[in-house]
């Protein structure tokens, strides 16, 4: 039997807190005479415990039962056949189902599988440092999503992979149901259990958490090749995956309603750019506008902007002064010469046409600012180009003049 | 207590010691037992009684009747019975609980944990509260207790915490020299101990170092 020396803090109506001469804060049966600030001795006996339920004595077999004995057996058992098939039902009612796939990509790679109330079922390393990790994370089945992820990141902070500067985190979620395709349910997944993650208590520096919803591809994919559905989707992905929560200082900000989704989202892209040499999403949406804007330009300026091109695209004197854009312009242009096809109703492909074709005519409008025909070409000139012209030195001005010589012998022409 | 017999008490005089020492935890719960009451650690009267009469116990204990413990147990609360009805005839015809002396009461202790517990109030804490947070683990407790009494020296931190009106994390960690998640799992606990120990609440002070011993000990007479 172990005794302790303490203090008593607080007296309540049917308890009193204590304090321990170990440090501990304990509460305590009440005894008569007990008052704060008494320095006491207690036993094990005297540590207050909430009181249980008591099941009341009376049974159905006691003087007072209504019913007869036989009777009393009939109805007990018949209450115990229906008690086990209700609760056979109920087990089978409530025992968890796998529902969805999460997993968090930082280096460590991990996976979890949560039933429909976001409690964990099972989680797995997909990279060695998350398997490393894992065997120090203490987690229980049944455990909330987001008790369980928490401890992998105070793990992961613990472990330097959280460092003071900008972290980058990745979590993806995906339904298991092949046949639930609506994003909305997963979106929901990973918005509550993010928003209930306590960031205070694993980095002093800035997070930055991308969320992508998946569906059930997603994790078949993953399964077959050994890694997180994060990073499938981020394999999958060309274009950068916007951040969702922002954490700075263990404040979190969310930058997005909605987690991303992947699927719908990509698959336009992806069938534009059947062969972009550079698979930058930004460049390969500039391109797709400046094609479809084509068709719409007039008929009569793309005739004179290809003499004009092509009158600049040859050789001359003044162009030969090592200027690189215009050298590539040239190039460009021999290309363009051919390509009055552009207009022929194929999608144009090659994403460095267009902004050429229209930077030269930029060029000519503002350093002149003269002839209508020449505005009318750059009015359907993106705004890129633009500031491509502007970044130019101010060595090209001599270029430019020539050109522009060139561009009004042209237009006397016609 | 097993290691001494009662044979050996009943010879030696060392020996009865030691038995009598590891049978204190027994002679309190029999006395809380009989009395209805807690003992009081100093001056309790009635276990002053219950001591004497243990030790007579060793001495009138003879094997074989039953054990030793449970003898023990009558003769101590004989003697207590005895005890109160002296202690009656002291003091007239009055309840048996009115004549058990309260035990005298330490104010300036009392004053203390009231100050505590409205400080602690301030922020959203109780002494109910700390019962769940209270560290189980002894040393996680003396370290927490630690980290606690470095962070209460700094006083920017307590005038920061005072300011935020929760634990400035951050700085306990840099202060502690410890982990942000040790701080984390045990913030209210070491908020607590940061108060008792930036308020004049020596009587607290006190009881709170002697529960941790050895090198956090030293580190505080630094």
């Amino acid at each position: 039997m172990n005794i302790k020396n303490v203090k008593v803090m607080e007296v309540k109506s049917d308890y009193a807190v204590v304090l321990s001469s170990e440090g501990t804060f304990i509460r305590i049966v009440l005894k008569p005479g007990i008052s704060v600030g008494d320095h006491i001795y207690i036993t094990e006996a005297d540590v207050y415990k909430a009181e249980e339920l008591s099941i009341s004595k009376h049974t159905l077999f006691s003087k007072r039962a209504f019913f007869s004995k036989r009777t009393a057996f009939t109805f007990a058992r018949m209450a115990l056949v229906s008690s086990v098939v209700l609760v056979f039902m109920l087990f089978k009612a409530l025992s968890p189902v796998a529902y969805a796939v999460l997993s968090v990509d930082i280096n460590p790679s991990f996976q979890m599988v949560v039933d429909a109330a976001y409690n964990v079922l099972d989680v797995e390393g997909k990279n060695d440092e998350a398997r490393q990790l894992l065997t120090e994370v203490e987690w229980k089945k049944g455990q909330t999503a987001t008790a369980v992820l928490q401890r992998i990141l105070e793990e992961v902070s613990d472990n330097g992979y959280i460092h003071d500067g900008d972290n980058h985190i990745l979590v993806a979620a995906a339904l298991i149901d092949s046949k639930k395709k609506d994003i909305e349910p997963v979106n929901q997944m990973v918005e509550s259990i993010l928003d209930q993650l306590d960031y205070q208590s694993f980095t002093e520096g800035k997070l930055i958490i991308s969320a992508i919803s998946s569906d059930h591809t997603a994790i078949e994919q993953s399964l077959s090749q050994v890694i997180s559905i994060g990073t499938y989707e981020l394999e999958k992905r060309i274009a950068p995956v916007e951040p969702y929560i922002e954490v700075n200082h263990g404040q979190a900000k969310k930058l997005m309603p909605h987690p991303i989704k992947p699927n719908k989202q990509n698959q336009p892209e992806e069938e534009v750019e059947t062969s972009p040499p550079t698979a930058d999403g930004t460049v390969a949406e500039e391109t797709t506008e400046v094609t479809t804007s084509k068709p719409e330009k007039p008929s009569k300026a793309p005739a004179t902007e290809e003499k004009t091109n092509n009158g600049n695209g040859v050789p001359h004197p003044s162009n030969n002064n090592g200027n690189n854009s215009n050298n590539s312009n040239n190039s460009n242009n021999g290309n363009n010469g051919n390509g009055g096809n552009g207009s022929n109703g194929k999608p144009n492909v090659k994403p460095t046409e267009p902004p050429v074709e229209t930077d030269v005519s930029t060029e000519m409008t503002d350093a002149t600012k003269t002839t209508e025909s020449t505005v009318d070409v750059s009015t359907e000139a993106s705004t890129e180009t633009v500031t491509t012209n502007e970044n130019k030195g101010p060595s090209d001005n001599a270029n430019e003049n020539a050109t522009n010589k060139d561009l009004n012998k042209d237009k006397v022409k016609p | 207590m097993d290691n001494i017999t009662i044979q050996q008490a009943q010879t030696s005089r060392e020996a009865r010691e030691l038995f009598i020492k590891a049978h204190f935890p027994f002679i309190i719960y029999t006395v809380s037992s009989v009395t209805g009451r807690y003992v009081v650690v100093e001056n309790d009267e009635s276990f002053s009684v219950a001591l004497e009469a243990f030790n007579g116990a060793i001495d009138t204990y003879s094997e074989g009747v039953s054990k030793f413990e449970t003898y023990a147990t009558t003769v101590i609360k004989n003697k207590l019975i005895d005890f109160y009805r002296q202690q009656k005839k002291h003091y007239g015809h009055e309840p048996l609980e009115e004549t058990i002396p309260a035990p005298e009461r330490d104010d300036d202790l009392r004053i203390e944990i009231a100050d505590l517990s409205s400080k602690l109030s301030k922020f959203g804490l109780s002494f109910d509260d700390l019962v769940e947070v209270s560290p189980t683990h002894q040393d996680t407790r003396e370290k927490a207790i630690t980290v606690g009494i470095k962070a209460s020296k700094i006083e920017w931190i307590v005038k920061r915490m005072h300011e935020i009106l929760k634990l400035p994390v951050v700085e306990v960690v840099k202060a502690g020299e410890t982990t942000r998640r040790f701080v984390y799992s045990h913030k209210d606990y070491i908020l607590t101990v940061i108060l008792v120990f930036s308020e004049d609440l020596t009587r607290m002070q006190q009881f709170i170092l002697d529960s941790i011993k050895g090198d956090s000990h030293e580190h505080q007479k630094r």
